[in-house]
């Protein structure tokens, strides 16, 4: 009992004189803040955070909405306010399912009016599909795979680390900059990255880890994710000469490697969600609407 | 009456399964018939794209067929196979059997869009197409200037979170948790 009363005072003590230390340490490090700008201080730790990929959400997205901007300007979207309805609502229960889905980010979806085969992401939670991939589809968990794996490149934020590697991060910084004129030239010359970077593709790894995220978020949001696969083997039996698949040819993995490579990351894990039941009536509408 | 009604359905039901059941299809890839729906199944068969088979019931990313030519039972992976008719001309490609058998539904679907010229010969489908719709090309991407119009009405066009789960419910689709791969 003893021992315990004077362990316990000697603790006290200790306490103490770290508290003393602790006052210490604080009084010094006022001292220094003083002689320091702060506003500079924190501006410079935004760079660092912009080089090293870390891009606050309003960024993200406004960088994202440059870049749907540009793909806008390469092919219009579809002018039929039923079908344009149903991806965004389709897209935004999908986005639901993942760590993106909160009101402040703003999904948005889109059918682009082009024969070409594709699909595409921008950051902040831009997702497009082609008029000529949506024909080809054959239910809506089909659609919602595709949806899936384009809001998975979101999600993993590849874009964004793939125009911080091509650019070295330099312009990130300059987006930071409060002067608004190196802020337009930063947005403008990202743009133009990014659009060179669609035009060259994302990394193989980048596209199968969509894929693995494509599934599984499909199947959070109630539908077969085995339907991913059916669309990359519709994919895979399409004419490679065809000039409408040329650019999704030459911007992904074999698809056949794609295919095997998600066959086997499921094989086993997602066998209890398969066969799903399809509300196929309402998207067989809309691709009814887009054939016409 | 209630008996009448009930054995009605109960035919009813019996038909849709028997339907379910024989439904039709073909294998549209390289495949292995297997014993047992998992890969440690013996392979019984080896099936080319093209082959005529019965889809019966499935299982998680499997799926047991009937092969028509010699009645014999087993399992492939789901993806490879497609309910429906054999397509009628098979394009045999000497480059890659597996494909082919796919593409004349898939360019079936693009020609009935518009997608392709009435011939479905895609050399000449840039000239042939009626309708106005153009292609995107990596060249295209790099030359487009950014269009605000169109964004501004890509952003109306956005749902809200209350918009994705009404959506949802109305197909009685239901959230379900699932792991990362």
């Amino acid at each position: 009992m003893k021992r315990a009363a004077g362990s316990a005072l000697a603790t006290c003590a200790g306490l103490l004189a770290a508290a003393i230390a602790g006052n210490a340490v604080a009084f010094d490090l006022k001292g220094l803040t003083d002689k320091l700008d702060l506003d500079k201080l924190s501006e410079g730790v935004e760079k660092l955070q912009y080089a090293t990929g870390k891009v606050p959400r309003t960024k993200e997205i406004e960088l994202g909405e440059e870049l749907s901007a540009g793909l806008l300007g390469a092919v219009k979207l579809v002018g039929d306010t039923q079908v344009q309805t149903y991806v965004n609502q389709l897209g935004r229960w999908l986005a639901e399912q993942t760590s993106r889905n909160q009101k402040k980010w703003p999904w948005r979806f889109g059918v682009l009016d082009t024969r070409t085969v594709n699909a595409f992401a921008a950051p902040g939670g831009h997702v497009f599909i082609t008029r000529g991939l949506f024909v080809l589809l054959e239910s809506e968990a089909e659609l919602a795979g595709v949806l899936a794996h384009e809001i998975g490149h979101v999600l993993e934020k590849h874009h964004l680390q793939a125009l911080q590697k091509s650019t070295r991060g330099e312009v990130f910084k300059d987006l930071m900059v409060k002067s608004s004129e190196k802020n337009r030239e930063a947005i403008e010359k990202l743009t133009g990255a990014g659009m060179a970077l669609y035009a060259r593709g994302l990394e193989r790894e980048d596209e199968y880890a969509a894929d693995r995220l494509g599934v599984v978020i499909a199947a959070r949001a109630g539908y077969d994710p085995f339907a991913l696969l059916n669309v990359l083997t519709t994919i895979d039996s399409l004419d490679p000469h065809d000039p409408d698949l040329a650019l999704m040819f030459s911007t992904h993995p074999p698809t056949r490697e794609r295919l095997a490579q998600l066959d086997r990351a499921m094989e086993g894990k997602l066998d209890g969600y398969a066969a799903q039941s399809a509300p196929d009536a309402r998207f067989l509408q809309i691709r009814n609407r887009l054939l016409q | 009456m209630l008996k009448r009604q009930t054995s009605t359905v109960a035919a009813l039901l019996l038909l849709i399964g028997v339907v379910l059941a024989a439904a039709p299809g073909f294998v549209v890839r390289n495949s292995e018939l297997r014993n047992q729906p998992s890969f440690s199944g013996q392979v019984a068969q080896r099936l080319s794209p093209g082959t005529a088979v019965k889809l019966l019931e499935r299982r998680g990313g499997w799926r047991r067929v009937e092969v028509k030519a010699n009645s014999r039972r087993g399992w492939v992976r789901n993806y490879q196979v497609r309910a429906g008719q054999v397509p009628s001309s098979v394009v045999s490609d000497s480059r890659d059997e597996n494909r082919g058998v796919l593409s004349d539904l898939a360019s079936l679907s693009r020609s009935a869009s518009g997608l392709l010229g009435s011939s479905g010969n895609t050399s000449t489908s840039q000239t042939t197409a009626t309708i106005g719709i153009r292609g995107l090309s990596a060249e295209e991407l790099k030359a487009a200037r950014p269009d605000q119009q169109q964004l501004n009405q890509l952003k109306r066009y956005g749902a809200t979170p209350e918009a994705g789960r009404a959506f949802a419910k109305a197909a009685n689709l239901k959230r379900r948790k699932v792991n990362a791969l």
